[in-house]
């Protein structure tokens, strides 16, 4: 099944339930090939154009879920978004970046997915067309299944708040090339608000978000001024964030491993604070 | 009764949805019939289309070795569902050569011997193509980035760079050609160059595209850092993470060595640099620590030791492949020798500098073949001229009092000959045999030192059952008790040289291989005559080195002490 338009695809996702969407099919695929899902219906999401570009609305940008990561890579969308377009270009190699979208990211709620942490850290909602209409979830809620996807139902668009601040996305992988994240730090600015706004991905099922270091690191922050941050204070930030994301490792759990992980969450963390405040 | 092979839902049979449809494959409708709809592109091309140029790998999009071309996008093949690749033009390798002619591209490919396995070929040639298509004179770190989706297990992808500039640059010459000669524009200038590539290249490419924003987000885990205990390591702000810019290759940084080590700082003996290859250096950035480089070079599973570099040559020695001699003239750094004494180690940088310069280490064309060897320091003192070193340098650093250590250091003159016969180090004895007999002569010394430490420390390797001899600044002391392992080492593999002078007086270490350090007594005048007790093969000594006699090397000594050879 093909469908032209998010109308047409709603309606065969209600006449047929079976039906597993399909945007990129990277994941889907994965899972396929080795044997962990024998879909009973295809439902091809990629001719959907609608879904593939993006506009803006209400100060905040609303993404197609069909948007490729090469797409997102591009220059003018990082413009627009520079966490996300960080993250688009980090996931994967090029032939999984060219067909890979943002939806299917969200969807198949990956614990490294890349744009993850970026979406729960610009608090992103998502858009969720199904036979009864469509409604409005943030992603974290559809991420930790406090709000989840509803049979039938299609993730259409992702509303990104515009902050017009520095926004930084670091990952750390295990090599030089594409890689899978063992860590994932975003850390956008909300200078209207005054808010720091950080997420850890990769280091858990669903990206975390430490509160009271955002709270604690955005009273440090000099608003007015240059906004800049004492080393010090990123230093205690980056060690705040591992602290609150990576848990302590119990008796029996391998302590270097659990070190080691709030070590580069921690370098990470303070890292991207430093970029954002830079 | 049931016929088992038609009925669909009997025996024979599964109730798996099945789907017809239409492929477009290099321009050809290829009709699908009854096919699964869970069938990736790439088991229908291979299976059913009978195309077997696209290979399947690793069936997650990790290998690229099944990279078509999918509605002009490079894609995976493994993780297209081909049902809802139906009615887009699929591309794949079969479809790059016309008319059985390879492409330029696979041409390309295969001259800069990109294939030995050949199992990535066809998806590299797709990467390259897709590339080319889009980038009409990719950068080095543009050409990285786009192929690091194809693993390559062989060749490591020098021939797939290679290639894409050789390719890129036979295009251009193709364009250029004509439009040279009917505007005969300078190449070089303002305009031209820009007019030509808004010419020839696509609009996308005129965008500067964010790679250095973009890639910096990925900070590979530096696999020396994750060694350390997590305790031990200070926190210095370029700590976890090494900063490189992704999918790039460390360039050398010990200088010198561009020519000699294959582009990225990997030292790749017997390769010649590619044709159309441009030998440039990447954007460089920051570093992790200045132990980044070394994790490359460091064996693996041990922990990193000191400063001393690794490396079977300590990762700053002159490649087999390429002497110095490209440098002779330049007297910039060509390696560094890490001296290891008592009193701690001191690292110095081993200068090449022209034969008209006395007293420095030289490095003759002659022993290119890897072997370090420093001729003419007789009577010269080499701590006297040689640049780089500290004025306060004091060769009594490097003696050592306790002389006992001599009586280790006998040869064992048959291990000396079953080295010789030993073919599984060919590549060390090899220059043996190929050492003009002057050079031999002019082979003092420290040469002839480490020559014979080399071969001390194979044997030594050798009847150590292949364990790693390395000595620490702690190994030259023998009468202390708290001698490592290595140390333990040092002394199996000093044992087994040949021919020693009575006063070792410590070892030179240098990156792996240690050698003792002879004090040859006070010499001839230099300005360290006091002070320094030692002396390579000194005025009053004759150099080691090659016996052209014997083909045996022996260690420098002093007149009236006979060698062992």
């Amino acid at each position: 099944m093909l469908p032209a338009s998010l109308d047409e695809a709603v309606r065969a996702m209600a006449e047929s339930p079976g039906a597993v969407p399909v945007a990129g099919g990277t994941d889907l695929m994965g899972a396929v090939n080795a044997g962990l899902l024998r879909p009973m219906a295809l439902l091809g999401l990629g001719r959907v154009t609608e879904l593939r570009g993006w506009q803006y609305q209400d100060g905040a940008a609303l993404l197609g879920a069909g948007l490729t990561h090469a797409r997102m890579a591009r220059p003018d969308f990082a413009a627009l978004i520079p966490a996300l377009a960080e993250a688009a270009a980090t996931v994967g190699p090029p032939q999984v970046r060219n067909v890979g979208t943002l939806g299917g990211n969200i969807v198949s709620a990956h614990p490294a997915g890349d744009t993850l942490p970026v979406l729960a850290a610009l608090e992103a909602t998502v858009t969720l067309v199904g036979p009864e209409g469509a409604r409005e979830v943030a992603v974290s809620h559809l991420l930790t299944g406090l709000d989840p996807l509803h049979p039938g139902e299609l993730l259409a668009f992702v509303r990104v708040p515009l902050l017009h601040a520095p926004q930084v996305f670091l990952k750390s992988g295990g090599r030089t090339g594409p890689a899978r994240a063992v860590a994932s730090v975003s850390l956008v600015l909300d200078p209207a608000r005054r808010a720091v706004r950080c997420a850890v991905g990769a280091v858990a099922p669903v990206p975390l978000r430490p509160l009271e270091a955002e709270q604690w690191v955005a009273g440090c922050i000099d608003w007015d001024g240059e906004r800049t941050v004492d080393p010090d204070v990123a230093q205690a930030f980056g060690e705040y964030v591992a602290s609150a994301c990576v848990p302590d490792a119990g008796a029996d759990s391998p302590v270097p491993t659990t070190a080691r992980l709030r070590r580069t969450v921690s370098v990470l963390a303070r890292r991207a604070l430093g970029r954002a405040l830079k | 009764m049931t016929d088992f092979l038609t009925s669909p839902l009997e025996f024979g049979a599964d109730d798996s949805p099945r789907t017809s449809y239409t492929l477009r494959v290099n321009g050809v409708d290829r009709p699908v019939a009854d096919a699964w709809i869970g069938e990736s592109l790439l088991y229908v091309l291979r299976e059913r289309l009978g195309l077997a140029g696209a290979k399947g790998g690793c069936e997650q999009g990790e290998c690229g070795a099944c990279s078509v071309q999918v509605d002009g996008q490079l894609t995976a093949a493994c993780l297209v569902p081909a049902a809802l690749a139906a009615g887009v033009e699929v591309r794949t390798v079969e479809g790059l050569a016309e008319e059985g002619v390879p492409s330029d591209v696979q041409q390309a490919l295969a001259d800069s011997g990109a294939v030995q396995c050949g199992y990535c070929a066809p998806g590299l040639a797709m990467a390259v193509h897709d590339l080319l298509e889009r980038n009409h004179h990719p950068s080095e770190l543009e050409a990285r980035q786009a192929l690091c989706g194809n693993l390559c297990r062989c060749t490591g992808y020098r021939g797939a760079l290679a290639a894409v500039q050789a390719v890129a640059a036979a295009r251009a010459d193709d364009e250029d050609a004509p439009e040279e000669e009917s505007t005969a524009t300078p190449f070089f200038g303002d305009g031209p160059v820009d007019h030509l590539i808004e010419a020839t290249s696509p609009v996308e490419e005129l965008i500067p595209v964010p790679v250095g924003a973009a890639y910096d987000a990925v900070e590979p885990l530096d696999e020396l850092d994750q060694l350390e205990p997590y305790e031990q390591t200070e926190d210095d702000g370029y700590d976890v993470e090494a900063e490189l810019p992704v999918y790039v290759d460390v360039p050398p940084q010990h200088g010198g060595y561009e020519g000699g080590y294959g582009e990225g700082g990997y030292p790749v003996p017997g390769y010649p640099q590619q044709e159309g290859y441009p030998q440039e250096e990447y954007p460089q950035q920051g570093y992790a620590t200045g132990t980044y480089g070394q994790s490359y070079e460091q064996p693996y599973g041990q922990p990193p030791q000191g400063p001393y570099p690794g490396g079977p040559f300590g990762g700053r020695f002159p490649s087999q492949a390429e002497g110095p001699d490209a440098r002779q003239a330049t007297g910039e750094a060509v390696g560094t020798l890490l001296m290891t004494a008592p009193g701690g180690t001191q690292e110095y940088p081993v200068v090449d500098a022209p034969a008209s310069v006395t007293g420095e280490y030289r490095l003759p064309a002659e022993f290119a073949t890897g072997e370090f060897a420093v001729p003419d320091l007789t009577g010269a003192g080499y701590a006297a001229t040689a640049e780089g070193y500290p004025a306060d340098y004091s060769g009594a650093d490097y003696a050592h009092q306790d002389r006992s250590h001599q009586d280790q250091l006998h040869q064992d003159r048959s291990h000396q000959d079953q080295l010789h016969q030993d073919r599984s180090h060919q590549d060390q004895l090899h220059q043996d045999h190929t050492v003009p007999e002057q050079t031999a002569a002019r082979a003092a010394g420290l040469g002839a030192g480490l020559g014979a430490g080399m071969r001390a420390q194979a044997a030594a390797r050798r009847r150590g059952g292949g364990g790693r001899v390395q000595t620490d600044a702690a190994s030259p002391a023998p009468s202390e008790p708290a001698l490592g392992a290595a140390g333990t080492a040092f002394s199996g593999a000093a044992t087994s040289a040949a021919g020693l002078p009575s006063d070792v007086t410590g070892s030179f270490h240098v990156g792996t291989i240690s050698m003792p350090v002879v004090d040859a007594g006070p010499v001839g005048d230099h300005p360290y005559e006091a002070d320094q007790p030692f002396e390579y093969g000194g005025a009053t000594g004759v150099p080691g080195g090659l016996d052209p006699a014997t083909g045996v090397y022996v260690l420098p000594h002093q007149h009236g002490q006979e060698s062992g050879s």
